[in-house]
């Protein structure tokens, strides 16, 4: 599996586990959902899981900081 | 010669008199003693073992000088027991509220820690083929320790219910690191 990219430092919250993708050149929700779940159709969870600053499944911008859930 | 005599059974009867004097209050002060210490015993040999021990102790020094026969010994001894029960009680009752607030804390995390882990291997689940590094024994393994991890709670939560808060704390500790593994191997870290 890939290494992990974090967000801003928040405040350490032992309990939670988590995993965030940085948004590079070329990247799109179904090769995020390769790269982390093996299958590109699964692509809504992520999208899902960053409805805060997701609109729509085909604009992501490079440099966001997505939740892989 | 007589008259000696009669002095030497005067003096013994006094003496006795006086020794049975201190019997009764004793007796008394040894069957208070003992229902303080009884009153704290459960609470006490839980969360403060050693203060417990030393006040068992004490008592049964007090009894053992009521079994002698040294009355004034055995009073004294019981005396001073009920408070000690009562430092005791307050001891145990400080600790089982630290413990308690401890495993709340554990309590409360533990199922978000487990929650974002049970979210990965669903969608894992789902998917036609796995990313790169992980096959479906592995996942298989993942989710098999899951499970365990689940069950452990569940025992946790009993050992909790049931008072014994150092166990559930512990227990607490080793699903915490069994749920490490498991994230780690899913490529998932700690939240920052």
């Amino acid at each position: 599996m890939s290494t992990n990219e974090k967000p801003d430092e928040k405040p350490a919250d032992s309990f939670k586990f988590e995993q965030w993708h940085e948004v590079v050149s070329g990247d799109t929700l179904s090769k995020i959902a390769k790269k982390y779940y093996g299958d590109p159709t699964l692509y809504n969870k992520i999208f899902e899981a960053n409805r805060d600053q997701l609109k729509n499944p085909d604009l992501i911008k490079v440099g966001q900081k997505l939740r892989i859930p | 010669m007589k008259f000696t005599r009669y002095i030497a059974i005067a003096a013994l009867g006094l003496l006795l008199a006086a020794c049975g004097k201190d019997k009764g209050p004793a007796e008394a002060a040894i069957a208070a003693a003992t229902s303080a210490v009884d009153g704290v015993r459960e609470d006490g040999m839980k969360f403060a073992g050693e203060q417990f021990t030393q006040l068992e102790a004490a008592l049964n020094s007090a009894k053992d000088n009521l079994t002698k026969g040294e009355y004034k010994a055995a009073l004294e001894g019981a005396g001073g027991i009920a408070a000690k029960a009562q430092d005791v009680a307050k001891a145990a009752a400080d600790k089982k509220a630290e413990l308690s607030a401890s495993w709340e804390q554990v309590n409360a995390g533990i199922p978000q820690m487990m929650e974002g882990l049970k979210g990965r291997l669903d969608i894992l689940g789902q998917a036609k083929t796995l990313p790169e590094g992980l096959d479906q024994s592995k996942l298989d393994g993942l989710k098999a320790g899951y499970d365990e991890a689940m069950g452990m709670l569940e025992q946790a939560r009993s050992a909790a219910a049931s008072g014994d808060f150092s166990k559930a704390i512990e227990a607490g500790g080793v699903i915490k690191a069994k749920a490490t593994e498991i994230a780690s191997a899913l490529g998932m870290t700690p939240a920052q």
